[in-house]
């Protein structure tokens, strides 16, 4: 299975991401993130069943990111 | 077969050929850069329209975390289909000779039960975590295997996270009314990067490759050719054996103040059957106390339509398809979604468990396509979304 040329692009991004690690938020100024409210999909299984009727209803899929994602707090 | 039921029979299962895809997305949303919390989870979701269709799917979720270093989790999922030839709003049809509510469909039991089994086992490696996950789905015309391993790992004092996922799928279609058996194989690659941008910003990349092979069809569908005004050929729908499918998004939280945020979403998708689609969507998020919050989502999505996909046909042609969710159109929809947490003085002697906590949302969808719908001749499409569920943290 060959990749296409955006994950290319993808891997580039993250790479400047990671350069730019230097401007850390730190473990201890994430209280605002580590609330429920700030997370993606906080809650799976609401998400699950909303997708559930969307991809019957619609031809594409996914791009819809992972869940959380997090505030990296743990 | 007689055409009255396989258009009836289509409609029913509308829902069971997508399933995969279903699949597919729920697996990649077990996903977590974290080790499950123990907790119990049950659900009750719900979906009626306007096409008749009534959907019922509870499920239930446990997870328990082994230790500092590794979960485990276990889900059931029971998708109750109430079929559109018990519940069908419309009279007989000229066209597709669609039965009324009370004459039946296709198969020997009105209705669809899918039940599906997930397990997932999620272990700490150094500062990332591993999960591999399996799924096993059935029903009487149907049956799913998925396989898939994610790895999660955190840079930069864990402001970056980058997810990527690998899954197989592998399908076996035997529709009731057909005399052949069908696979479809899946291969999806997922790579995501979570970052914090500052306080109160956190953003996330995503993007998808998905290719499937085999086929990808509804097996209940038909396609009338009208020959003369008595005489018509009806033929079963064709499609590309192969579909490369590619989507890239981009979601970010925001906090607006200490009790409230805003999620703002993007995504674009593009494949070989030249669909393409844009969906932005948005949602704000309120913590009313401590214990009850709400969140209200918007979505709009626009698609274009598979190169194949025609209204109508007039002659036989290579690929043909009137399914509408290849066809162009438009959606939007909007959905509430409450939490409450249990608390000692509660009041409620059941919900004074501060482990416990109750969620409900409640949701519209509509669709618009730009041609009417093979079957129920609608362009416009109306849902209702109804959930309910209990959590209890353990």
């Amino acid at each position: 299975m060959k990749l296409p040329k955006y994950f290319v692009l993808l891997f580039i991004i993250c790479s400047a991401f990671m350069l730019n690690a230097c401007a850390v938020v730190q473990p201890w100024e994430r209280e605002r993130l580590s609330d429920p409210n700030m997370m993606f999909d906080e809650d799976p299984m609401n998400k699950g069943a909303e997708l559930h009727y969307l991809f019957i209803r619609e031809g594409t899929e996914g791009g819809d990111g992972s869940q959380s994602g997090g505030c990296g707090c743990g | 077969m007689t055409d009255h039921k396989a258009g009836v029979a289509a409609v029913v299962k509308y829902y069971a050929a997508l399933i995969p895809v279903f699949l597919l997305c729920v697996a990649i949303n077990l996903f977590s850069q974290d080790i499950p919390e123990s907790e119990l989870d049950a659900r009750i979701n719900s979906y009626f329209d306007n096409f008749g269709v009534t959907v019922i799917y509870p499920q239930v979720s446990f997870s328990k975390k082994l230790s500092d270093n590794n979960g485990l989790s276990l889900r059931y999922l029971s998708d109750i289909i109430s079929s559109a030839s018990m519940k069908s709003w419309f009279k007989v049809d000229g066209i597709t000779s669609a039965t009324t509510r009370n004459e039946g469909g296709a198969d020997d039991t009105p209705d669809e039960w899918r039940h599906e089994f997930g397990a997932s086992f999620s272990q700490k490696i150094s500062s990332g975590v591993l999960s591999l996950n399996g799924q096993y789905s059935t029903e009487h015309d149907y049956s799913s295997k998925t396989l898939s391993v994610t790895l999660s790992y955190p840079f930069a004092k864990k402001n970056t996270i980058i997810q990527t996922s690998v899954l197989f799928n592998f399908d076996k279609i035997f529709p009731q009314t057909r005399t052949w058996t069908k696979e479809k194989n899946t291969k999806n690659v997922n790579i995501g990067l979570t970052q914090i941008f500052s306080k109160n910003i956190i953003t996330q990349f995503d993007a998808s490759y998905i290719e499937v092979n085999g086929y990808m069809l509804d097996g209940y569908q038909v396609i009338r050719i009208i020959n003369s005004a008595s005489t018509y050929q009806t033929l079963e729908p064709v499609a590309p054996d192969k579909r490369i499918r590619r989507a890239i998004g981009v979601r970010t939280n925001i906090g607006i103040t200490k009790t409230s945020s805003l999620q703002l979403g993007y995504r674009y998708y593009w494949d070989t059957w030249d669909i393409q689609s844009h969906t932005i969507s948005a949602a704000i998020s309120k913590n009313f106390s401590q214990w009850f919050s709400a969140t209200l989502d918007l979505r709009h999505y626009l698609q274009t339509r598979a190169f194949f996909f025609k209204p109508q046909y007039f002659a036989v042609e290579q690929f043909m398809t009137v399914d509408s969710k290849l066809n162009s159109g438009f959606s939007d929809q909007v959905m509430l979604s409450l939490a409450l947490k249990g608390r000692k003085s509660a009041g409620f002697p059941f919900f004074t468990n501060e482990k416990l906590s109750l969620t409900g949302s409640a949701g519209f969808y509509r669709r618009q396509n730009d041609s009417p719908d093979w079957f129920s001749h609608y362009n416009t499409l109306y849902a209702y979304l109804l959930s309910i569920g209990i959590r209890y943290n353990f």
